[in-house]
């Protein structure tokens, strides 16, 4: 399960720290799950998770443009075989970045690519370019 | 800030996610060919300070992913298509900006009781899941109401999501997305 892989869970005896973005404090606890869930460790690790989670977006983008980025980062991740999780970390970033800088959008052309059109990149170099570099 | 300025960003978030998360990250160069090479690596590695700045380095937000997850190990669930179906609904809901509304512990516990609701019909939110998480049918209510509306209005702009769960792989569970767009009904999931 992915849910394991998370960095809150990681099996090792070192402590692991990270920043409360809302507190601005370093929260610090030590791994101490196994490898067999029962109840009580899944509601153990749901409320780590549920203290550190971060409560609502407030991204100010237009929900078209939002819509276009979500769908080219699935459309990139699943090109390259990555995890889905890295979309929604990605996202959870872009989200805080565009909050803390308040930028006011001026509407140009995206240069969204689709699956064919990456592909059609990659092969592209592959093909080529690296024979004239 | 222009609108392909976004997307630069969006591709710098990727690129950290993608090395915390990813057994073989992204590397520059196949971002920079996602993007149609209108970025160069060099402004990704720019973005990527200031952006690590502005999060101040705090990597592990826990994600609807992560409570999807929790959930559906929870309800140690067996059935395939549910489990896709959960994760598929999870996608949408990033994707149609309900993060805006709700915080993703919300999210996900939509997201599983509406694929529940569509494969069993009923016991869409079981006792075992509102004890772990604390919330009845009815006070995450108001998400899966918004959530199955919004599918019904949009469901034919998400390219990427249909692709990804129109596969035999995945047990073709965005079939199931119809259904869930006409057809809530509160009480019953109870």
């Amino acid at each position: 399960m992915n849910i394991l892989r998370h960095p809150f869970f990681n099996n090792t005896s070192s402590k692991t720290c990270h920043h409360n973005r809302d507190t601005t404090k370093v929260i610090c606890w030590e791994s101490e799950y196994c490898s067999d869930d029962d109840d009580e460790n899944i509601k153990h690790r749901f409320e780590i998770l549920k203290q550190n989670e971060l409560k609502r977006m407030q991204h100010g983008i237009n929900k078209r443009t939002w819509i276009k980025i979500v769908d080219w980062l699935f459309e990139i991740i699943s090109v390259f075989e990555k995890k889905s999780l890295t979309v929604y970390m990605a996202m959870q970033y872009f989200d805080i970045y565009l909050s803390d800088t308040k930028v006011r959008l001026i509407p140009s052309i995206m240069n969204i690519c689709n699956t064919e059109q990456i592909l059609l990149n990659t092969i592209f170099y592959n093909n080529f370019m690296i024979g004239i570099e | 800030m222009n609108e392909d300025e976004l997307q630069l960003i969006a591709a710098t978030c990727l690129y950290l996610a993608s090395k915390l998360v990813d057994d073989k990250p992204f590397s520059l160069f196949q971002l920079h060919l996602c993007g149609d090479r209108t970025y160069t690596n060099e402004e990704i590695l720019y973005f990527e300070t200031k952006i690590l700045n502005s999060i101040h380095w705090y990597l592990s937000t826990p994600t609807i992913h992560d409570f999807v997850s929790i959930y559906l190990e929870s309800t140690r669930e067996m059935n395939r298509k549910c489990f896709w179906l959960s994760h598929c609904l999870a996608e949408y809901a990033l994707q149609l900006s309900l993060c805006l509304n709700y915080s993703p512990s919300t999210i996900a516990a939509s997201a599983v009781a509406l694929s529940r609701y569509a494969i069993y019909n009923n016991k869409s939110f079981p006792e075992d899941l509102s004890k772990l998480t604390g919330y009845s049918i009815m006070s995450i209510g108001p998400c899966i109401i918004d959530l199955s509306t919004s599918l019904g209005q949009q469901s034919s702009i998400f390219y990427a999501i249909w692709n990804r769960y129109n596969k035999t792989s995945r047990c073709h569970a965005i079939s199931k997305i119809g259904d869930l767009s006409v057809r809530v009904d509160l009480e019953k999931m109870k």
